[in-house]
């Protein structure tokens, strides 16, 4: 599936995995929150808020797999801040999706989100409040395993 | 899967032909209007088809082999538009509704803001004013900004700024520039 739209600054994007349990109830895990945080010219600055297993990868990157890539477990959020311009293209993964700035406008960002595997759910849902984002914040209580939307899926 | 909010008439667009906006919000519930290709594969279960249009002919999407209904969703509430494409309510209020969209590897999504008039009219009100010979504002992000740039031709090609669009109409565009 691909998903094209338009964010703006402090406009996040999360992305989650769906996992059952075994008494068939559905949890929502959460892997990547994406927040443009700044534009200049034909320039913007992501955040990607990650887990530590999954990877953030520039396409034009020197390095396709990041040290100690392979032996990584799901534990703490850690920041990842790139400044990207029309045509970059970053994967997250492994095999997850593959984001592609189309362009930035304007203050606004085109983005399209290509998913790569089953059993995801991006939430492209802007927050309510117009208040500056805390990103410091937001790791705070995804490190404790609680999601920093006050209605989270 | 995805989820994404709307607003009032904002639009969703499902691999170019399934064209989803949202006509009206209430605390709870969405009225959609949803347009599609005819065909066996497109089918909506909970439906309303377009009523047909006074003068007794059929409306432009009609005569394109499109396929118009209006639908009214509650929250939680999934219809199907096609065999593999499900959307669904999660939650809706007066300001925006919450979709969700479940839908196969290949399945292509974009969103649509709905066409803001005043920004053409700004454009088109900018040359207006341009060729009226008033043009003194620049177009782009400043283009609300006043503009502080007053001084006459002479005094622009002194400081070696541009001015072309400083210009009174009709103006004489010298060669040498």
């Amino acid at each position: 599936m691909e998903v094209t739209a338009q964010v703006g600054r402090d406009h996040p994007v999360d992305l989650k995995r769906i996992v059952m349990n075994s008494d068939g109830s559905q949890v929502h895990e959460h892997l990547l929150t994406i927040v443009p945080v700044s534009f200049r010219g034909g320039t913007a600055k992501f955040c990607f808020l990650g887990r530590s297993d999954v990877h953030i990868i520039r396409q034009e990157a020197r390095k396709q797999a990041p040290s100690g890539s392979s032996g990584r477990t799901a534990s703490r959020f850690t920041n990842l801040a790139m400044t990207l311009q029309a045509g970059a293209v970053v994967k997250v993964g492994p095999g997850l999706v593959e984001l592609s700035l189309i362009a930035v406008s304007r203050g606004l960002a085109t983005i399209k989100a290509a998913i790569q595997a089953d059993g995801l759910l991006l939430n492209l849902e802007p927050l309510a409040g117009t208040q500056e984002l805390n990103l410091r914040r937001i790791i705070e209580r995804l490190n404790q395993g609680q999601d920093y939307r006050s209605d989270a899926l | 899967m995805l989820v994404l909010s709307r607003k009032k008439s904002e639009t969703l667009l499902i691999n170019g032909v399934i064209r989803i906006e949202v006509m009206h919000l209430t605390k709870a519930t969405v009225r959609l209007r949803v347009s599609m290709p005819k065909g066996p594969q497109h089918s909506l279960s909970i439906a309303r088809k377009e009523p047909r249009q006074r003068n007794g002919g059929l409306g432009k999407a009609a005569q394109a082999g499109m396929n118009v209904v209006h639908m009214t969703l509650l929250n939680q509430q999934v219809v199907d538009l096609d065999p593999a494409i499900s959307l669904g309510v999660v939650d809706a209020d007066k300001a925006r509704v919450l979709l969700v969209v479940d839908a196969p590897a290949g399945t292509g999504i974009s969103t649509l803001e709905p066409h803001d008039p005043t920004r053409n009219d700004g454009a088109e009100k900018q040359n207006l004013l341009q060729f009226m010979g008033q043009g003194t504002e620049r177009g782009g992000d400043d283009r609300d900004k006043p503009s502080v740039r007053s001084e006459t031709r002479a005094e622009a090609i002194e400081g070696n700024e541009t001015v072309a669009d400083l210009l009174p109409f009709p103006a004489t565009f010298s060669p040498e520039r």
